[in-house]
């Protein structure tokens, strides 16, 4: 009977040894993006990513899909340039929170797999080519 | 066994209480007070804090005074728009304050910006508007700094000034105003449990002028 208890902790344990160093590294990235979100976005575009009447945007899959460039840069180095979804322009400024480029790819990594169909995970190599092009427009 | 008992009675004893207490709390009159004597009848009055006479242009460019909020309570508190950290916080909490009013033209919002360079009456009716807001209920106000920084100070108590850095410093409260310019009440606006009191303040106070 014991013998069988250890037997099934084994195997379970085997089992979770399955999961990939890859799927590890992403379950990482979305607990720290949004651990990150809740700190540095949650007040103007709220918890659940909704944004606040006209006055901060809404967390929008489609945008970050077709911008990911100017979203990457815009939390990286704050963005003081107006940007449209669904019809609506939001004017206000995003500010420049000082964030890593990894703390930036965990940031984006957990808005494209709870916005967007997110797949897999926009790393912290890829942000920093990006930052790289970032240049000086809009920044804060 | 007995001491557990007891102790739980106490702890129950006391937690029944709480709701009870918050209940009948009446609400304060913040700031300082006179207490004064009437020579000829002897009786003694305390005069209590008010808000100064201010003088400050609103969103649709009308004047702002003392007058506008005649015969109303209103909550006021100080922002600028482009305040990237508690303000959108203050704002949401502000937002739920003003819907759960909705039903009364007896109670008025009044926020005042910390920033008038930036914030003029153009970017304020852009951001009452973004906020959909109605003016004649929510006023956002500007003016000359030194009057805002002077008026936020000596009426409100609140802290309002420059950090020496360019930046700006400013309360993150929201405070009760009654009829005759009292302030009864000042409240963390980044709170949502703060903000709950706000409103049952606010319905409290409302019942004192009922008649």
């Amino acid at each position: 009977m014991k013998n069988s208890v250890i037997f099934i902790f084994i195997a379970f344990g085997a089992f979770s040894c399955f999961s990939s160093a890859e799927d590890i590294k992403l379950r990482r990235y979305m607990v720290a993006g949004e651990r990150l979100y809740e700190q540095h976005c949650s007040n103007c575009h709220q918890l659940d990513g909704a944004g606040f009447q006209k006055l901060y945007p809404p967390i929008d899959g489609e945008y970050l899909k077709g911008n990911l460039s100017q979203v990457i840069c815009g939390i990286k180095y704050g963005s003081s340039d107006s940007l449209t979804i669904k019809g609506v322009k939001y004017v206000l400024p995003m500010p420049d929170a000082h964030l890593t480029d990894l703390e930036v790819a965990e940031i984006v990594t957990y808005l494209s797999h709870t916005w967007a169909d997110g797949q897999g995970i926009i790393g912290v190599n890829e942000v920093k080519e990006i930052v790289k092009e970032c240049g000086d427009i809009g920044r804060q | 066994m007995r001491i557990l008992f007891w102790i739980s009675f106490t702890v129950l004893a006391f937690s029944a209480c709480g709701p009870k207490k918050e209940m009948n709390r009446k609400l304060p009159f913040l700031g300082r007070f006179e207490v004064v004597k009437n020579e000829s009848t002897g009786a003694v009055d305390t005069l209590y804090h008010k808000i100064d006479d201010f003088r400050f242009v609103n969103q649709d460019s009308t004047w702002i005074t003392a007058e506008t909020f005649a015969d109303k309570i209103y909550v006021a508190d100080f922002f600028f728009t482009t305040c990237p950290d508690i303000c959108p916080k203050m704002k949401t909490q502000m937002l739920r304050v003003y819907d759960s009013m909705k039903l009364t033209d007896e109670v008025l919002f009044l926020s005042h910006t910390v920033d008038p360079k930036h914030d003029s009456v153009a970017v304020l009716k852009d951001f009452a508007e973004r906020l959909s807001v109605e003016s004649n209920r929510w006023h956002f106000v500007t003016g000359a700094k030194e009057d805002i920084y002077k008026h936020g100070q000596t009426s409100y108590m609140a802290s309002v000034m420059e950090d020496g850095s360019g930046g700006l410093i400013h309360s993150g409260r929201f405070f009760l105003i009654d009829k005759e310019r009292h302030v009864r009440g000042a409240y963390d606006g980044t709170d949502p449990a703060s903000v709950d009191l706000l409103i049952k303040d606010i319905k409290k106070l409302m019942k004192t002028y009922e008649k």
